[in-house]
């Protein structure tokens, strides 16, 4: 029965194993950037809070995934999923616009 | 096809499309600085977005062609694993460019050392002295 009603992963532990990497790598990248950050300030913190936000919303989608597993194959919960994979690139989107219109107080020129 | 996965399918297209024209941005913006550096920083973000972003697309075919498991799943969480590396990798290069550097960076203020004038010194002698 669980091999009908599981609609993705062929072995579902695969998910679990997946989301484990994913999350370690995550609180990796947090601990590094949160260390990186207290050394910026002003538009360079705001910067580096964008592509921060940007990798925790993506990482909220992994975990709308995994929740999917877990919900024996809640297809509804594919929503949320791509919507945060969304918001999260918009974010991103939003961080690279930023860096455009401070080029100049960095002093990386007329980008 | 169920409408809650036409629905996925329309916002993996929009978040792939997204994602390359973000990675598009950070690649243009990665052209236009001359500094080694934070060049290497804009294309870990390109990087980040385009790894991403392939993953999407990947999800994107994987659906279109009715496939469920199999390889393309695993090729696709291979994608968004990758996206989380290079994101750890970006972070390490900012916090080693900020420590390096002063394009992005300003002294830690838990690390600095305050400047020994001998000020102080004088000070203690001085009332030594008296």
């Amino acid at each position: 029965m669980i091999e009908n009603i599981h609609t993705s992963f062929t072995d579902p532990d695969m998910a679990f194993l997946m989301v484990s990497i994913v999350l370690g790598i995550t609180l990796i990248s947090v601990a590094y950037s949160l260390k990186a950050r207290q050394k910026l300030m002003g538009s360079e913190k705001e910067l580096f809070d964008k592509m921060l936000a940007s990798m925790l919303l993506f990482f909220g989608g992994v975990l709308f995934h995994a929740l999917r597993e877990v919900a024996w194959g809640n297809s509804l919960l594919r929503i949320p999923e791509h919507t945060l994979y969304l918001l999260s690139f918009i974010f991103a989107i939003e961080a690279g616009l930023y860096v455009m219109n401070n080029s100049d107080e960095w002093g990386l020129g007329g980008i | 096809m169920a409408f809650d996965m036409l629905i996925a399918i329309t916002l993996a297209i929009a978040a792939a499309a997204v994602g390359l024209i973000n990675t598009l941005i950070w690649i243009r913006l990665a052209n236009k600085v001359t500094d080694s550096t934070v060049q290497a920083k804009f294309m870990y973000f390109a990087l980040v977005t385009m790894l991403l972003s392939s993953g999407e697309i990947v999800f994107v075919i994987r659906k279109g062609m009715k496939l469920t498991g199999g390889m393309l799943e695993y090729i696709q969480y291979g994608f968004i694993v990758a996206g989380f590396l290079a994101f750890m990798l970006s972070a390490r290069l900012h916090l080693r460019v900020s420590e390096m550097y002063g394009v992005f960076s300003r002294p830690a203020s838990g690390r600095t050392k305050a400047k020994n004038t001998g000020k102080g010194k004088s000070k203690i002698k001085d009332k030594i002295r008296a």
